[in-house]
This record gives structure tokens, C-alpha cells and sequence, in this order.
């Protein structure tokens, strides 16, 4: 077993020129669309004329977030290889179907009504302020959640590389953000995105082949694994209780969660699909393919060995990391690639993960920011000028990106990707249903989207407390959000009235069946 | 080969058939 990873100034002085650089590429990209986004649909979708690759890399950097590119290591550092299924393993099974179903959709949905925001989307589709309002409150709360993992995994970050007291370590991750985001708005924000997709994935790729290189290959890290535990090994843990979060780890309802959990997940993410409302219009064959090359370069291989970068992290420093709080088990995968790789290393992946959370939390922020001001107060009060909207949707990111500075800094979670995921079970309950899926199924209507949003955000706060007072298993309480909340759309929708065939067409185009002469299907 | 392993390689083996059969029917049904 090796000892810990000595700090030396070296460490810190490259890490902070690796970030400066990185900032200073994203300002740059954020200052030369500030002098395009001239109004507020500017500011909120940019021009829609964001190219498919960009677009690609920019969803893959807000997807992959902290958890991806540090909490996914402090799992399988924690409980070994039945640690994968939560740490990344389906990260392809959630991020390619969301492009195969959302993409199109809500890029053309976007483009025809005029929509800025996936609240403006619920109110367009659903025909209800009502519903727009639900959708862009249930987002903000889940997002503070969600939020408070970003913010865990920058603070861990700095904490690594400059030994800073949390406060600051916290302080230095949110102004940032705030930066960049009053800078930018969304065509820089696309753009800074889709250049910190590309750095997170090869960050991810190198720190993986070289941590396992560092610990003699695959064979050697298991030997070592053995050696300190033999449970490591194991694909799935009975020796761990099956209530609370270790569920998903310890039986199969808790493996099998996490498939859906992943699955539901990106597709239900708006700081995700959000992506696609500036993309320009998908026109062409190819558009498609420069769309997937890049989600599937950046988040399948490099995402998937984090797992096994963190039981490198697990071999080479055995439980020792457990004893360093609050980061914990947190910094198995710069505390590795210090051992690993030195500096150069340490400095690719810390400007990676940066990028990951930089993305990640300032499109959150964002959409926050944007739920408030566009689909609150703006839905409500219709009469307020759009400068006025614009002026405050940039007001409202100071104090959106404090909340979770709080939280973080008071009652920081003990591994980010655990409450990451609960947040994550909601997102993938409430929004694959209300926003993706009701642009594919015409039947849906307005009392299903309530009702789903209302159970989605009831059961996640329950459960979520339940699972953490160790009452129910993580994995029960993610199938239940997530069928519940489609189940509760699906019955909701079928029970009530859906809108006009000629209403329908008019916002979601004419129904297959009807362009090409045929019979107009129910459904 | 290890149960860890093997499980990995499946899960990886699966995402890009997962991958190229979606484009694949995408494309086929594409409408211009």
C-alpha cells in the first residue's frame, strides 16, 4: 500500500495555471457571444445555430457532471467493483437514447414555438401556465440538490491541489461560475461547454489507463483488492445491508435501479436537454452523426473506466482515505492521479473535472435562474419587459448559486454521488415523462404532467428521507419514483381531456399518419 | 477473467451495439 500523495507548491501552481487557462478559453468564448446576445432570447437559446458536434460535446460536459468525473471514484474506492453499476458503467444507456429521443424533438419544437426554456416548453405543449409552473418549480428544488454535488466536487478539487479550508475552497468554485455566467448566457455557455466536454474526456480516459497501468494493470489491482478484502471483488455485496443507499450495491432491485436510474435520468435532466433548444435544426443524415460521435466519445469508455480508477485508488491507498473530512472517499481519483502521474497528470484531470462542474453547475444555475424569471414571474406577469427579464434572470444567479454554496459549506453530503443520484431519480421521474416523452405521445395532457410532477417531487423528498434514516433501500425508492411518476402521467393523461387535433398540430406539427394519408392513429 | 471484468467488457460491448443499431435505425427512418 503506498502512502499518501505529498502537496507540494509544484502541485498547486500547475493546477492553477491548468484552470487559468481553461477560464480564460471559456471567457474568451463567453465574451465573443456577449456581443451577439443582444436580447433576451439572445441570452436564453442564443441563435439556434449551434452547430450538432458542439452540441454533442456541450451535453455530454453538463451529463457528465462531479459525480461523473469524481464521485463515481469514491464509490467503487468505497465498496469495490459492485460499486460500477452506480459509478458510470450505464452511462451510455442514459445519454444516447436521450439524443435518439430528445434531440430532433426539441430542437424542432423549439425552432416552431418560439420556446426559450423547458418550462416555456410545458406551457406551449401542455397549453397551461399551470403546468409550466409546476415543471419550473419541481426543477429549481431538485437542481439546489443536485447543485450541492457540483459544488462538493470543485471543493474537493481545490482542497486537493491547495490544502485551502473548505470555505474557501467553496468560495473560489462559486464565483467562478457566477463569472462565466453573467459573461456568457447560453451561446457562451454552449461553447465553453462543448470545449470542457472534450477536456473531462480525455482527462478521464488518461487518469484511467494510467492509474491502472500505476497498479500493475488489471490483475495487479485485483491481487491488491484481494489482499485487503476479498468482498472488493465481488459484482454484488449480500454482505452489505439492503436499506439505504448501500442497496444499490448489496441485491439485485439495487443493481437493476441503477440501469434505470441512468437510463430515465439524462433524458429527464433539463440542464441536458436544454442543449438541444440552440442547436440550428437538424436537416441532414449527417447532422446526426456529428451529433452522437462526440456524446459517445466523450461518455463511453473514458466514463466507464472511472470505475476502475477508483479501486486503483482503492489498492493503492487501501481505507486511509475515509479518515480525511468531509472530502472522504472523494479524493480517490486526485489523490491517484498525484501517485500516478505526478503533476502533469494531476493537472489534466483537475482542469477536467473543473470543466465538469463548471458546465454541469452553471447550466443549472442557469435554468434556475431562467425558471424564476422566464416561467414564474414572466408567465405570470406578462407585461414586464424583456430587458427587465434579462436584467433579473442575471440578478437571480447571485443568489442561486449561494444557496448551494451554503449547503455544501453547513451540511456537505458524505459522497456527492449519493445525493446526486436521489436528485437524479426525481429529474428522471418527473421531466422524461413531462417533457421529452409528451412530445412523442399526443394523448398526454396537462392533469398527467401535474400529477406526475407532483408525485415525482413528493416520493423524492420522502424516499430520499427514508433511504437516508436507513427505513428503505436506495434501489426500492428509485424504481418507485421513477414508475410512479410515469405511471401517474400516463393515468393522469388518459383520464383527462387532451388537446384539439388542430391544437396538436399546430404546436407539435401534423401526426405521421396524417402526412402521409394514412389513418390518424389514438396514441 | 475476473466476474468484475467480465461484467465490464458485457456492459461496454452492449453500449456500442446500443450505440451503432440506434444511429443505424435513425438514419434509416430519417425524414429530410
Amino acid at each position: 500500500m503506498t502512502t499518501m500523495p505529498e502537496l507540494t507548491p509544484a502541485y498547486t501552481v500547475a493546477a492553477v495555471a491548468g484552470l487559468g487557462v481553461m477560464l480564460v478559453i471559456c471567457f474568451i468564448l463567453g465574451l465573443v457571444a456577449r456581443r451577439r446576445a443582444a436580447s433576451y432570447d439572445d441570452y436564453m437559446v442564443g441563435r439556434r445555430d449551434i452547430s450538432p458536434f458542439i452540441t454533442g460535446c456541450a451535453i455530454s460536459a453538463t451529463y457528465l457532471s462531479g459525480w461523473a468525473t469524481m464521485g463515481m471514484m469514491g464509490i467503487t474506492y468505497s465498496v469495490g467493483w459492485s460499486g460500477m453499476w452506480f459509478a458510470g458503467v450505464f452511462t451510455i444507456f442514459g445519454i444516447v437514447p436521450t439524443v435518439f429521443l430528445a434531440a430532433r424533438k426539441l430542437s424542432d419544437f423549439s425552432a416552431r414555438n418560439g420556446t426559450r426554456t423547458l418550462g416555456d416548453i410545458a406551457r406551449v405543449r401542455y397549453d397551461s401556465k399551470t403546468a409550466s409552473t409546476f415543471v419550473a418549480a419541481a426543477m429549481a428544488i431538485l437542481m439546489f440538490a443536485y447543485a450541492v454535488g457540483q459544488l462538493k466536487a470543485a471543493g474537493t478539487l481545490w482542497y486537493a491541489v491547495t490544502g485551502l479550508s473548505p470555505l474557501w475552497c467553496l468560495l473560489l468554485a462559486v464565483v467562478v461560475v457566477i463569472l462565466y455566467l453573467i459573461i456568457g448566457g447560453y451561446t457562451g455557455s454552449q461553447w465553453a461547454m462543448g470545449f470542457q466536454g472534450i477536456l473531462l474526456g480525455v482527462a478521464c480516459f488518461i487518469l484511467g489507463i494510467l492509474a491502472l497501468s500505476y497498479v500493475g494493470g488489471g490483475a495487479g489491482m485485483e491481487a491488491r483488492l484481494a489482499a485487503e478484502d476479498p468482498n472488493l471483488l465481488m459484482i454484488m455485496r449480500p454482505d452489505l445491508p439492503r436499506v439505504g443507499s448501500n442497496q444499490l450495491f448489496s441485491d439485485l432491485i439495487g443493481i437493476t435501479s441503477c440501469f434505470v436510474l441512468f437510463f430515465s435520468m439524462s433524458t429527464g435532466m433539463p440542464h441536458n436537454v436544454a442543449r438541444f433548444l440552440g442547436m440550428r435544426p437538424m436537416k441532414k443524415k449527417m447532422d446526426f452523426i456529428w451529433l452522437i460521435i462526440p456524446v459517445f466519445a466523450i461518455a463511453g469508455f473514458p466514463i466507464m473506466l472511472n470505475a476502475t480508477t477508483g479501486l486503483c485508488a482503492r489498492a493503492t491507498f487501501g481505507a486511509a482515505l475515509f479518515d480525511i473530512v468531509p472530502w472522504k472517499g472523494d479524493l480517490a481519483a486526485p489523490f491517484v492521479a498525484m501517485a500516478a502521474g505526478g503533476v502533469p497528470l494531476t493537472t489534466l484531470y483537475v482542469t477536467g473535472v473543473f470543466a465538469a462542474t463548471l458546465s454541469t453547475f452553471s447550466g443549472m444555475i442557469m435554468i434556475i435562474a431562467g425558471n424564476i424569471a422566464h416561467d414564474i414571474v414572466g408567465s405570470w406577469a406578462p407585461n414586464i419587459p424583456a430587458k427587465n427579464l434579462l436584467l433579473l434572470n442575471r440578478l437571480l444567479l447571485i443568489p442561486v448559486a449561494l444557496i448551494p454554496f451554503l449547503w455544501t459549506l453547513y451540511s456537505p453530503p458524505p459522497l456527492l454521488a449519493l445525493l446526486t443520484g436521489q436528485a437524479a431519480a426525481g429529474f428522471g421521474g418527473m421531466f422524461l415523462p413531462t417533457i421529452t416523452l409528451g412530445l412523442w405521445w399526443r394523448r398526454a395532457t396537462k392533469e398527467g404532467a401535474i400529477a406526475c410532477i407532483c408525485y415525482g417531487l413528493l416520493s423524492t423528498l420522502i424516499f430520499s428521507y427514508l433511504v437516508g434514516q436507513n427505513l428503505l433501500g436506495m434501489g426500492w425508492a428509485i424504481w418507485l419514483i421513477v414508475l410512479g411518476s410515469c405511471i401517474c402521467y400516463v393515468v393522469g393523461s388518459l383520464l383527462s381531456k387532451p388537446l384539439s387535433k388542430e391544437k396538436l398540430d399546430q404546436i407539435l406539427g401534423p401526426a405521421p399518419a396524417t402526412q402521409t394519408g394514412g389513418t390518424v392513429s389514438a396514441g | 477473467m475476473s466476474s468484475g471484468w467480465l461484467a465490464w467488457w458485457c456492459v461496454g460491448v452492449a453500449s456500442i451495439i446500443l450505440t451503432v443499431v440506434g444511429t443505424l435505425i435513425t438514419i434509416v427512418r430519417w425524414k429530410e
